[in-house]
């Protein structure tokens, strides 16, 4: 059985300018599930799908020097806590699959990939900067602000 | 990671517990202990004998009195948060770890938690691929390749705050008690970061009884957890027609935590914008990050002790009954 998995997220952000700090107001998450045989399950993974997809977008990144990893530990390796966790609208957009079991298909893996891109674009339509790779540090938003604004003069 | 061994000793007084801790070969005191632990468990740390100070009622109290608001080194910061007795401390302790770390950690404990660096804080495993460096009594630094001192960084909360309410820190010892300010604690060598003797104890800290109002600000990654990457301190004392005098204290940008006081010939300026930009200048010259927390580089801290003085003054001034006056003059 072959199928394909869709979903979109919008995300509502606040950059600070003068820090480069990001603050995700909130975060829409829509996803094809097929039949929600669990609809209350398939929203759980959806938030899962987010807190993951903000870690990756802002936060984790490993430390390595000479192949020794320098942050071993969760309190180096930066993982989102419930207080970077937003407000999450989840929305199922239910479109049965003909060959799945009741209709169901997979909508675990998927969740968490269209976050990151999502954060980028949200950043760049509030400040006008792109960020190319993750993740999105404050450094890294504070110094494109500045090189489109030496650009602009 | 299992703890090593040890002996465990539970004093009824102080004058007991400054005696086991002189007496005794390597012994340790322990009161909260969510700076000692995670050290043994690492093997960072391997006290023959850890004294159990977390009970003793002689550094359990909060006292208010005329000349000032005393707090014993045993109480635990979620205590401090809850006593609400001074809001800039309360901010400063309210910053700390996770509400779990705060209610465990003890005021004591928390001004002489050990420096941290990315290169030492590490697992067997992972340290053993190192070359020991000066904090593990080896002689190399990895966070400047050709370093010739320690460079692990005061990441302290509470210091920074308690500096610029000018406080003051009575240490017990089994011959005697002596006060001393608290800057005076902290030696600033990364290896050993706090000055006191074999047999000492922080017994409890004074601040000065002075209207004042202040505000502490934390740059970290996330909102709990982190040890600050950054923390400003701000308070300000208003001297009526004199003016304001203003004092700063900053932590996690050297290897011990700082603080200065507005000149007294800026205090009488009556334009805020002149010394906010001096303390933030000051703070920049002062703060010395280095390369050795995950999180953010050097030179952004740096970067960020100006908008954070700057930022903390703001929150100051506004809760200040007097800022009308200051703007009025």
């Amino acid at each position: 059985m072959i199928y394909w998995l869709l979903g979109a997220h919008g995300v509502e952000v606040e950059v600070d300018t003068e820090t480069g700090e990001v603050k995700i107001l909130k975060v829409y998450a829509a996803q094809d599930t097929g039949r929600a045989i669990h609809p209350d399950n398939c929203r759980a993974q959806l938030q899962g799908g987010v807190s993951m997809g903000i870690g990756f977008a802002l936060y984790e990144n490993i430390l390595l020097e000479d192949g020794i990893t320098l942050n071993p530990s969760l309190l180096d390796y930066k993982l989102p806590t419930a207080w970077e966790i937003p407000e999450i609208e989840t929305i199922l957009v239910e479109t049965p699959h003909k060959e799945g079991p009741y209709g169901a298909k997979g909508m675990g893996e998927t969740t968490n990939v269209a976050l990151p891109p999502a954060l980028a674009n949200a950043i760049y339509d509030a400040v006008g900067v792109r960020i190319y790779d993750l993740p999105i540090t404050p450094e890294k938003i504070l110094r494109a602000l500045r090189e489109s604004k030496r650009e602009e003069k | 990671m299992k703890l090593p061994d040890f002996d465990y000793r539970k004093p009824v007084s102080l004058t007991e517990a400054c005696e086991m801790l002189s007496s005794e070969e390597d012994a340790r005191p322990i009161a909260g202990g969510t700076d000692l632990i995670p050290a043994m468990k690492y093997g960072l740390k391997k006290p023959r004998v850890l004294v159990d100070i977390s009970c003793l009622p002689a550094l359990r109290e909060i006292t208010l009195t005329e000349k000032g608001l005393t707090i014993g080194a045993a109480v635990t910061l979620r205590e401090i948060v809850k006593s609400g007795h001074n809001p800039l401390l309360t901010q400063a302790c309210a910053a700390v770890g996770s509400t779990q770390l705060q209610a465990m950690g003890t005021l004591g404990g928390n001004l002489c938690q050990d420096t941290c660096c990315l290169y030492y804080n590490l697992p067997p495993m992972t340290r053993q691929a190192l070359r020991p460096c000066f904090k593990r009594g080896g002689d190399t630094c990895h966070v400047t390749k050709s370093g010739k001192v320690c460079l692990a960084t005061y990441a302290g909360d509470v210091a920074p705050a308690l500096l610029a309410l000018g406080a003051e820190v009575t240490i017990a010892s089994p011959v005697r008690e002596r006060t001393i300010p608290l800057g005076e604690l902290f030696s600033g060598k990364g290896e050993t970061p706090q000055t006191l003797n074999r047999g000492e104890l922080v017994k409890e800290i004074t601040i000065p009884s002075k209207k004042s109002f202040g505000s502490y600000l934390k740059l970290r990654v996330r909102k709990s957890i982190d040890y600050p990457l950054l923390g400003v301190a701000v308070n300000l004392f208003p001297n009526g027609e004199k003016g304001v005098s203003i004092t700063v204290g900053l932590t996690a940008v050297e290897r011990k935590p700082l603080s200065f006081t507005l000149p007294p010939d800026l205090s009488e300026e009556k334009r805020i914008e002149v010394w906010m930009t001096y303390l933030a200048d000051e703070a920049y010259k002062r703060a010395h990050p280095v390369a050795n927390t995950s999180g953010y580089s050097p030179q952004y801290r740096r970067e960020m002790v100006k908008v954070y003085v700057k930022r903390a003054i703001e929150e100051a001034l506004k809760k200040s009954d007097e800022k009308n006056l200051l703007d009025s003059k």
